[in-house]
């Protein structure tokens, strides 16, 4: 019979070539289907595993001079020098010279006094217990407490060391570990600069011991958000961060970012770093001037103000009418979000449940080589719950009205139908707060 | 045996996950036998997953114009975990049931699906009893079909070498199933003189 010369031709020692071939590939194993959903899970853990790893080797490098530049700051700021925030910037100021406009105590300003323009390269000592408050159009910085040395050079500042604070738009202050640049007309931004010859060597080899080493070596930005905005451009490569009104950082010379973000909180789109353990956001409180309110807590709920369709400043869903492309609109409304947000918080102190969406209508037009927002009007097809609060829409137009986009194309006007969708969300289960990769 | 286009390994070079899912697809039946070979079913599925994860850390490391084809590369890669493997716990000798059952069956009369099916399985009992050496080479050239320079190259060893251990391979499995299939025929015949 076939089947039996098929399996006798070997005889008793074997199997011929051909029949042996044909058991071997009927033998073959076959991947279980399983495999590749498994792979493809296994493959996406390992690279959040990655990036947390690459995470926590930042904080973990900077975690220790973290806390103990914050244990020293802590002692070194009993109170705050300034007093209240600085004064808005008046609305189309002309930027000239930077200017002195108020010293006290030790300012050594070369070739200088009160009122006198600075040059265009100018270094300012402001001796401890002293101030100097400077001026140039609309923007102005305060130095006080401490060394400080700066350079002005046009709009931008190098801060070496010591504290500065600003306010009005567009400044560009440059230190150590990132730059910062102020973001709104009544921007309100606090920077102090703790570099090694700022820290008290005795006190942190006495208590310290040998994590004191570290800390000297760094320097350390604590950046305080009064008003307005501030966007943080970090090392080349490094996503910039954006922080917004009541938001504190903590930078050390490399590394993320330690952040705390307030319930007026950064729009999710810049990525939120925030600690990972309570003792950064407590070294981020000890920071804060003396008067400025707590952190919110860690739980908190962060409201969330979005264009239709996504989270976060998504892609626009307008109906846009004139010469400016779309994605300028986008990115002019993405600046605001943080804005935004503020008055959808204002909004749920008095009405927690409100959400939905509120569609504006507003007009671009040329002014001085920019488009500004000449008029706009919360439209009546918005959901009626925030047609009901009124200073909510009010808000968010003026919010609106400190907007700026380039100027249309054809120096005409044009017309935006934008939809915002407002709703509060719970920070996700198991984590309270966000991290950056 | 199919490689993946070029196209799609520069995607997968760049991180592309869609790409790197085709790789997978391309790969996988390969790598798991190969797994089979060197460490039983038990195992398999486990050490084919962690190839897979290295072969995605290392992708970008892949040198397309090299001497090695992706497929060697990876293999080689899957090689050596099993190996890792062997030599971190005692290799278990795997009795194989129902191996290629679904096939003989589809293909032959009950009695002869059953005696493929026996085979098969015999197979894969006196494949987990060579040495790992021989396994490797068995599965890299009979299921994996590489070239005997690229199995010299994922074994180390010279080409003559591994010419000596698939030759010595199939003459051991040959002799293993031969056994089997002459005792099975006597059986077989047996039955059917009683049936006649």
């Amino acid at each position: 019979m076939t089947r039996d010369r098929e399996f006798m031709t070997g005889g008793p020692q074997g199997l011929d070539d051909a029949a042996l071939d044909d058991v071997v590939r009927r033998a073959a194993p076959r991947a279980p289907e399983t495999l590749l959903p498994q792979v493809l899970a296994a493959v996406a853990a390992s690279e959040r595993a990655r990036r947390r790893r690459r995470w926590r080797v930042g904080v973990g490098g900077v975690a220790g001079a973290l806390a103990v530049a914050a244990v020293v700051l802590l002692v070194l700021r009993t109170r705050s020098t300034f007093g209240p925030g600085l004064s808005p910037a008046p609305a189309g100021a002309e930027a000239g010279p930077w200017r002195l406009a108020a010293a006290a105590g030790d300012v050594i300003v070369p070739g200088g006094g009160v009122g006198d323009p600075l040059p265009a390269a100018a270094a300012l000592t402001v001796a401890a217990g002293g101030s100097a408050r400077l001026e140039r159009g609309g923007e102005a910085f305060v130095l006080a407490r401490g060394l400080a040395v700066l350079r002005t050079e046009g709009a931008t500042l190098t801060l070496l060391g010591g504290t500065a604070r600003l306010g009005g738009d567009g400044i560009d202050v440059t230190t150590a570990p990132a730059r910062i640049h102020t973001m709104g007309r009544d921007a309100d931004v606090e920077l102090t600069l703790q570099g090694r010859s700022d820290m008290d060597h005795r006190f942190l080899v006495a208590k310290k011991g040998v994590v004191a080493g570290a800390a000297l070596g760094t320097a350390l930005l604590a950046i305080h958000v009064y008003r307005g905005q501030a966007v943080v451009e970090r090392r080349p490569g490094a996503p910039p961060l954006t922080l917004a009104a009541g938001d504190g950082a903590l930078m050390g010379a490399s590394g993320p970012p330690l952040v705390v973000r307030a319930p007026v909180a950064a729009p999710q789109a810049v990525a939120a770093v925030t600690p990972r353990k309570e003792g950064a956001r407590e070294a981020l409180q000890a920071m804060r001037p003396t008067g400025a309110r707590p952190l919110p807590p860690s739980g908190a709920a962060r409201p969330t103000a979005a264009t239709e369709g996504e989270e976060g400043p998504p892609p626009l869903n307008a109906e846009l009418d004139g010469a400016l492309d779309k994605e300028v609109v986008r990115a002019g409304i993405q600046k605001i979000i943080p804005q935004i947000k503020t008055c959808y918080e204002s909004a749920l102190e008095k009405a927690p449940q409100l959400n939905g969406r509120l569609l504006v209508k507003f007009k671009i037009r040329a002014q001085d080589g920019k488009g500004v927002v000449g008029e706009g009007e919360i439209q009546p097809d918005s959901d009626a719950a925030l047609l009901a609060e009124p200073e909510t829409g009010q808000c968010i137009l003026d919010a609106l009205a400190v907007a700026e986009f380039p100027a249309p194309e054809d120096g005409g006007e044009v017309t935006v139908s934008y939809p915002f969708v407002l709703m509060a969300t719970p920070p996700p289960l198991g984590r309270s707060r966000s991290r950056e990769p | 045996m199919a490689e993946l286009p070029a196209s799609t390994l520069a995607a997968c070079r760049r991180g592309d996950a869609h790409a790197f899912r085709a790789l997978v697809e391309c790969y996988q039946d390969r790598v798991y036998a190969l797994c089979v070979a060197l460490a039983g079913r038990a195992d398999a599925e486990d050490l084919a997953q962690e190839t897979f994860l290295r072969v995605h850390q290392a992708i970008g490391r892949f040198a397309p114009d090299g001497p090695a084809t992706l497929g060697g590369w990876i293999l080689t890669i899957a090689r050596r975990l099993c190996h890792d493997r062997a030599r971190s716990a005692r290799l278990r000798v795997e009795v194989a049931v129902g191996a290629g059952l679904e096939t003989a069956a589809a293909t032959r009369n009950p009695e002869e699906a059953a005696q493929g099916a026996s085979l098969v399985a015999a197979l894969h009992v006196a494949l987990a009893a060579l040495p790992e050496e021989q396994r490797a080479v068995f599965a890299l050239r009979e299921w994996d079909g590489l070239e005997y320079e690229e199995i010299a190259a994922v074994e180390g060893v010279p080409v003559g070498t591994v010419r000596s251990r698939l030759a010595r391979a199939r003459e051991a499995l040959r002799t293993a199933l031969g056994e089997r299939a002459g005792g099975a025929a006597k059986d077989l015949s047996l039955t059917t003189e009683r049936g006649a």
